[in-house]
């Protein structure tokens, strides 16, 4: 995709130069612009469903009536069902949906939670929606919180060291997700690893590859908010270095697994009391989010067991001695939770038989 | 050895002449980042592979 790329880096220097140079009335049109302009030429369904998701959830917000908040969120979620069961319908993953779409149903879904409980400060529907279509992070991430967006959007703050701490990330991103994940992971892990069955070696390949071009993604998108002095939250906080499950998934797809956590683990633990059934629930839509498959949810409920098996037997997190041990076992379940994804056989969405 | 490292560095940077070798050091690394970045730009890779999601 040279001509995204390209576009990408072009409205990057127009949105990171206008948040320099312009004043502070003037940019939040730019900031508007340069969204609009990025998905209306890459995928005009995507700035559709922002602009018209993100009035009707401040409007279905703003009436005040729960049941009304309430229909908007089956409603968000029906579609997202819908959506990806459809996509597989005929075997093919088409592609039904506006891009950044996952992300898109995640962010309506807290922000008429938190509107439904009265959590969110005053704001207009143009916060939302230019909040849903933010440049940096509308179509991979990370998963900002509407308020925390909206705090560091009214500090209107632009200084030096943020701008080149930002042009640090960007420069940081783009060489671990072109030099680190291509050579690093792409073709000398693979040599070094020949010894390895294969569907392990390109297991654990795929795992590097996958975190590095997403993490590396993510720091472009962090920078690119730097550049405007604002912060995104962090998605990857080391998370190969964890020497448990838990700590793991603390570091891993951060802002989506805490989305999980929030809106699905939080609620059922408080209704159901039970730990277990709201983990495995919590892991089986975050797993489910990535895709509708049987294999998906294989991943999910693998990484359920492993989370109850830690809490159950594990000893406590700070004794050093079991740190090697605790790296080694953390590793290898979630390079066999890899290899589940990977040896599943593709196409096995069971409702497309 | 990595906080030893840090500290080395902070230090050189206290001195003037240091502090235009950190510089010097420093425009070269990202220098060399920048070149590695370029010269691999075109290779194949799963660019926006998560616009699936």
């Amino acid at each position: 995709m040279p001509q995204l790329e390209q576009l990408y880096l072009f409205l990057a220097l127009v949105f990171g130069l206008s948040a320099r140079f312009l004043s502070w009335r003037q940019w939040p049109w730019a900031r508007d612009a340069v969204s609009l302009a990025f998905l209306l030429s890459w995928d005009p369904w995507a700035a559709l469903a922002g602009v018209a998701s993100g009035l009707a959830a401040w409007a279905l917000g703003r009436s005040r009536v729960q049941a009304l908040v309430w229909a908007g969120i089956a409603a968000v979620a029906a579609i997202f069902v819908a959506e990806r069961v459809m996509r597989r319908l005929d075997g093919a993953d088409l592609m039904l949906a506006p891009a950044g779409f996952g992300f898109l149903v995640l962010r309506l879904v807290h922000y008429l939670v938190e509107r439904g409980r009265g959590a969110l400060p005053e704001h207009g529907p143009r916060a939302v929606v230019a909040w849903l279509l933010y440049f940096p992070t509308v179509l991979v991430g990370p998963v900002q919180r509407f308020d925390d967006w909206l705090r560091w959007e009214r500090r209107k703050h632009w200084d030096e060291a943020d701008a080149a701490r930002g042009l640090r990330r960007i420069l940081y991103g783009y060489f671990t997700v072109v030099v680190l994940s291509f050579w690093g992971a792409g073709t000398l892990l693979v040599q070094v690893l020949l010894w390895m069955p294969d569907t392990l070696a390109l297991a654990l390949t795929g795992a590097l590859t996958l975190y590095l071009t997403f993490s590396g993604l993510s720091s472009v998108a962090i920078g690119l908010g730097l550049l405007a002095g604002q912060r995104i939250p962090e998605n990857f906080d080391s998370p190969f270095t964890k020497s448990d499950l838990p700590s793991f998934w603390r570091s891993w797809h951060r802002t989506v697994s805490e989305w999980c956590r929030a809106y699905v683990y939080l609620p059922l633990l408080a209704r159901t009391r039970s730990s277990r059934l709201a983990a495995v629930v919590g892991m089986a839509v975050f797993a489910l989010w990535h895709e509708l498959t049987l294999g998906y949810l294989a991943w999910g409920a693998w990484h359920a067991l492993g989370l109850g098996l830690w809490y159950r037997l594990a000893p406590p997190p700070e004794t050093p001695r079991f740190r090697p041990l605790g790296w080694a076992l953390t590793m290898g379940w979630v390079l066999a939770g890899f290899w589940i994804l990977r040896v599943w056989p593709r196409g096995d969405a069971w409702y497309a038989r | 050895m990595v906080r030893a490292l840090t500290e080395r560095w902070a230090q050189l940077g206290r001195h003037p002449q240091g502090r235009i070798l950190q510089i010097a050091l420093e425009t070269l690394w990202y220098l060399a980042l920048f070149l590695a970045t370029w010269s691999l730009w075109d290779t194949p890779r799963t660019w926006f592979g998560y616009l699936s999601l």
